[in-house]
């Protein structure tokens, strides 16, 4: 139960549309706890059916939500750039002030829609991992064979397969580093805008953290170290910023 | 609707993966990326590359990249009726012309399918179904392709294509369609548009034998099931189209040459980019998607003055800015850091998922070699039980050897990293069953002994 606590976790700190879209786990797990040890006998086999209908619609519902998602984040990335590019290129035509109010924006938007990003990347692997999960209880419950197979499917998938979204996020790194390095303003002058966009960014903080959290803890702990194993993650900043979520960073 | 089809120990029929939702894509060149991911040898089972696998079940030589997925095939060949093992929901890959250029790359693995056949309703709608799954069914689990050729290169060149389904068929239903998709609880009526849109076309080019028909109504029964997506149709007859930057990139293009995104109307839109396979649909939803991406930063900057009752109390704090400004970072740190480790996981998913395959392969035949070999040697009841190291049930040997297989590749899960370890000492251990007493593979258990009971990591 311990992935499904964690998943439970995430979804509580997702971004809210998001929260029906992951992984319906629990229901699997009543599913796999229906099939009998032995061999099938006919109620096995309706199980057995609405098991894989199950897991053949979330993976469905996987793949919308993450083809959405992609196609509005090719779409907001290159309109960030764009809006960059003007905002820097029209700066002396503007008052500083406004300038620096305006970048401040452009770098709040930035980073929260790398968040964005990455939290679907998120999104892909916690779904993949309780896909996995799920379908080694299944076999382990019923001695099947169901999981091998299925699992290459898996990884076939739209929603698991994230280059695109790597890619975007690289780039959308790139830029952010331009977007930091342009001539600082006075910072005095900056008025960071704190707009209603202010839930959507805290979410996305909240839900990095979790995240980030989940994968040190499932990746800790592990007693059967290798030579390959990774080393336990090390997230200095994840104290930290575990500590600036208690209060809000920005008074809304 | 279901996404998927799945071996199954019971006899339950193989459900071939749904033909409703395809995704047809327009590949982005990622060369430099996914060949690196996928670069082993091994990773010919990866996703992204398929060892050509001669396809069962309906005996017509693959397309494009054999790269049909292999599990496909491996589905296929267990039913009985040779079930159409597509995985429809890649095989339109509408490598928009890719047809003309019958690659063997994994990568080409779209044929250049448009359209996405939806699970038809009615029986009328199966002809076009089948048809357009014909050619469809070559498209492999390939999504991402890494080589972009098919986007630029041979949108129109596709002359098959472009006579078979000639895009102005469609164009023409436009009103008709235009209004069906205003109508968000249509989806079937877009079912039947578009299938109209497909029998119109002649001949919808099927350069390979007809499916099996009686595979394909038998599938098309099976996916009457609610979808729980979102969508309201609950056939889930969306086409989808998995965007890339490039396709975005001609769409821009497409709508700036037409005035704007105000300004622009799907039909042009849809007409200046010349993309097979891209449908009114997509576009029409796709501006929508740009249109609200462009309006809202724009309206939001239209009032730089704005300020909210904490920002004015920011504004005078001079060291804000400053806190802002590392809040920030710490974020981007972050995020950074959460990027990174997933995709380190990822390809440690994978590389599990390959290694898991191949021990499963390496078992069986090494159950097939104990197999025979016990047929010989009859002191070889002891070997075959040391082939259950790893297996919790202790019955008969073949199907603990099996189970080894599922079980080892589950260990191999387990333990992310120290997968080759893993796979060195199992065939250590194989290799010495035959040969060495007890101690030696006694010794050899206790790694895998603990790697039993330490398995339950927690992932």
């Amino acid at each position: 139960m311990k992935f499904g606590k964690r998943l439970k976790k995430q979804i509580e700190d997702t971004i809210p549309e998001w929260r029906d879209k992951f992984l319906a786990y629990k229901d699997l797990k009543k599913l796999v706890k229906l099939m009998s040890i032995t061999p099938s006998s006919s109620t096995d086999l309706k199980v057995e059916e609405e098991f894989i209908h199950l897991l053949n619609s979330e993976i469905d519902k996987f793949n919308g939500f993450f083809m959405e998602q992609e196609e509005e984040f090719i779409i907001r990335l290159r309109e960030l750039k764009e809006r960059i590019q003007s905002v820097i290129s029209t700066a002396h035509e503007q008052s500083e002030a406004v300038y620096a109010a305006e970048m401040w924006r452009l770098r709040k938007d930035i980073v929260n829609f790398h968040g964005e990003m990455v939290l679907l990347e998120n999104y892909s692997s916690i779904n993949y991992t309780g896909l996995a999960k799920i379908l080694k209880k299944y076999d382990k419950r019923t001695g099947g064979l169901l999981r091998l197979p299925f699992i290459e499917k898996v990884l076939k998938q739209p929603f698991f397969t994230t280059d695109l979204i790597s890619k975007l996020v690289k780039e959308c790194e790139d830029t952010i580093e331009q977007v930091f390095e342009v001539p600082q303003e006075n910072a005095k002058l900056g008025r960071p805008e704190v707009v209603a966009e202010e839930g959507a960014e805290q979410s996305i903080f909240r839900n990095t953290v979790a995240a980030l959290v989940t994968m040190r803890e499932m990746r800790k702990g592990s007693s059967t170290y290798g030579r390959f194993s990774l080393p336990p993650m090390s997230l200095p900043d994840i104290d930290l910023a575990q500590h600036l979520q208690l209060p809000s960073p920005i008074p809304s | 609707m279901t996404g998927f089809s799945g071996v199954i120990s019971s006899s339950l029929p193989v459900l071939p993966t749904s033909v409703e939702e395809n995704y047809p894509t327009v590949f982005v060149s990622q060369s430099g990326q996914q060949e690196m991911e996928a670069s082993d040898n091994q990773s010919k089972t990866a996703p992204y590359h398929t060892p050509p696998v001669s396809h069962i079940g309906n005996g017509r030589p693959l397309l494009s990249s054999a790269q049909g997925s292999q599990t496909d095939f491996q589905f296929s060949s267990i039913s009985p009726n040779g079930r159409h093992p597509i995985d429809p929901l890649f095989t339109s890959q509408s490598s928009f012309g890719d047809r003309c250029l019958p690659s063997k790359h994994s990568s080409y693995a779209m044929t250049a399918q448009p359209l996405i056949t939806h699970f038809p309703k009615e029986p009328t709608e199966i002809s076009w179904h089948e048809d357009a799954l014909t050619p469809m069914f070559d498209g492999s689990e390939n999504f991402t392709s890494t080589h972009s050729q098919l986007l630029n290169g041979c949108l129109v060149t596709s002359d098959d294509f472009s006579k078979s389904f000639d895009l102005s068929d469609l164009n023409d239903l436009d009103e008709a369609s235009l209004d069906f998709l205003n109508d968000s609880n249509s989806n079937e009526h877009q079912l039947q548009v578009v299938q109209q849109a497909g029998r119109a076309s002649s001949s919808f080019s099927v350069p390979q034998p007809q499916i099996n028909k009686s595979a394909l109504s038998h599938s098309a029964e099976m996916c009457h099931a609610p979808s729980p997506s979102s969508s309201t149709n609950t056939t889930a007859v969306k086409s989808r189209m998995r965007w890339t930057q490039e396709l975005h990139g001609c769409f821009v293009e497409a709508v700036n040459q037409l005035g704007g995104s105000e300004r622009a109307t799907p039909k042009e839109v849809l007409k200046l980019m010349k993309k097979d396979g891209l449908t009114i649909y997509h576009v029409k939803s796709h501006l929508q998607k740009y249109r609200t991406a462009r309006y809202r930063p724009e309206s939001s900057e239209a009032v730089p003055e704005k300020t909210s009752t904490a920002s004015e109390k920011l504004s005078l704090d001079p060291q804000t800015g400053i806190e802002i400004t590392e809040t920030l970072r710490i974020q981007m740190a972050l995020q950074k850091q959460l990027h990174e480790q997933l995709e380190i996981q990822r390809n440690l998913q994978l590389r599990i998922e390959e290694q898991g395959r191949y021990l499963q392969i390496m078992f069986e035949k090494q159950q097939k070699m104990g197999l025979e070999m016990m047929k010989t040697k009859s002191p070889l009841d002891d070997s075959s039980t040391q082939t259950v190291h790893n297996s919790d049930n202790s019955s008969d040997g073949a199907r603990s050897a099996s189970k080894n297989g599922s079980v080892a590749a589950d260990q191999a899960e387990k333990e992310n990293a120290s997968i080759v370890a893993i796979t060195e000492e199992e065939f250590s251990q194989i290799g010495n069953k035959h040969k060495l007493p007890e101690p030696a593979v006694g010794g050899s258990h206790s790694p895998t002994h603990k790697r039993a009971k330490g398995g339950e990591i927690q992932q």
